[in-house]
C-alpha cells in the first residue's frame, strides 16, 4: 500500500519535471521566434532585447552567463544570435540549444528562402522605411542598457575598469581580433581579480 | 555546434574552477563590455547623422535604465 502510494508520489513528481521542461522548451521556442522577428539591422540590434528576456525576465542565465555567451559569440564564426545555442542550453541542456537555435533561425530563413521577393518589396514600403529611421538609433541607446547591465556586474574594482577600457581601445583603434581581446579580459581577470580582492 | 561545446566547457569550468572562473568571468564581461561600447560607436557613426537621431538614442538609453521598460516597446514608441 505505502510502496504503491510512494510510486505514486514519483511518477507525478517526473510528470511535472517534464511538464515543466516542456514548458520551458515552449518559452524557449517562443522568446526566440520573437527576438528574431525583431532583428532589424542584424544581431547587434537585439542584444539588448537578449540580455532582458534572458536575464531578467527568464532568468534562464545569470548576467554572467549572457557576458560569457556574447564573448563566445564573438570568437566563434556566424551571427551573434547563435548566443542562443549557450542560452537554451543553460536553461534546457541540449533540448534547449537546438529549440532556441531553431526558434531564432526559423522565421528569417524562411522569410529568405520563400518570400524574398515580397518581402523586398515590402521593405521598400514608405512606412518600414521610417520605423528603420527611426529604430535604428533606439536600438543603438538600447545596447547601452546592455553595457550598463554588464557592467554593473563586472565593475567589481578598478582592474575591471582598466580591462574593459583596455578592451574598447583595442577594439576601436586596432585590428587586433576580439578572440585575443576576449582572451586578454579573461587571464588578466584571473590573474589580477583575487589580488584586488587581497 | 562550436557554440554547445563551448556552453559545456563553460558549465564545467563554472562548477570545478569556481573560485578561479568568478574573477576569469569578470574579467571576461568587462572586455566584453569594452568591445559592446565599440560596438555602438561602429553602429551609431553612419546611422545616427542627426540632433534627433542623438536624442532617440539617448532617450532609449535613459528610459530603459531608469523605467526598465522593454526594448520592444521602446524600439516600437520610437
Amino acid at each position: 500500500m505505502v510502496h504503491a502510494r510512494t510510486e505514486c508520489q514519483n511518477r507525478r513528481v517526473q510528470d511535472e519535471r517534464r511538464g515543466r521542461a516542456t514548458l520551458i522548451l515552449l518559452e524557449l521556442f517562443i522568446y526566440f521566434v520573437l527576438i528574431s522577428l525583431l532583428a532589424f539591422g542584424g544581431g547587434n540590434a537585439v542584444i539588448s532585447l537578449l540580455e532582458q528576456i534572458s536575464v531578467e525576465r527568464m532568468q534562464w542565465v545569470t548576467p554572467q552567463d549572457f557576458a560569457a555567451a556574447i564573448g563566445f559569440a564573438y570568437v566563434t564564426p556566424g551571427p551573434i544570435l547563435i548566443t542562443c545555442a549557450f542560452i537554451g542550453y543553460r536553461a534546457a541542456g541540449f533540448s534547449g540549444a537546438l529549440v532556441a537555435t531553431v526558434g531564432v533561425f526559423l522565421v528569417p530563413w524562411f522569410l529568405s528562402v520563400l518570400a524574398a521577393q515580397h518581402v523586398q518589396r515590402y521593405i521598400q514600403h514608405p512606412w518600414l522605411q521610417g520605423f528603420g529611421l527611426g529604430a535604428s538609433p533606439a536600438v543603438i541607446g538600447l545596447l547601452g542598457i546592455t553595457v550598463f547591465t554588464l557592467g554593473r556586474y563586472a565593475f567589481d574594482g578598478w582592474v575591471y575598469a582598466v580591462i574593459s577600457g583596455a578592451a574598447l581601445g583595442l577594439a576601436l583603434f586596432t585590428k587586433v581580433s576580439p578572440i585575443f581581446i576576449l582572451a586578454g579580459g579573461t587571464v588578466l581577470g584571473a590573474v589580477a581579480g583575487p589580488l584586488l580582492i587581497d | 555546434m562550436l557554440m554547445l561545446v563551448l556552453a559545456i566547457l563553460y558549465e564545467e569550468i563554472t562548477v570545478l574552477l569556481a573560485d578561479t572562473a568568478t574573477p576569469a568571468l569578470r574579467g571576461l564581461t568587462a572586455a566584453v563590455a569594452g568591445i559592446l561600447v565599440a560596438t555602438i560607436y561602429r553602429l551609431a557613426k553612419p546611422t545616427i547623422t542627426t540632433v534627433m537621431g542623438v536624442a532617440v538614442a539617448v532617450t532609449a538609453c535613459a528610459v530603459g535604465i531608469a523605467l526598465g521598460i522593454s526594448p520592444a516597446w521602446v524600439v516600437g514608441l520610437e
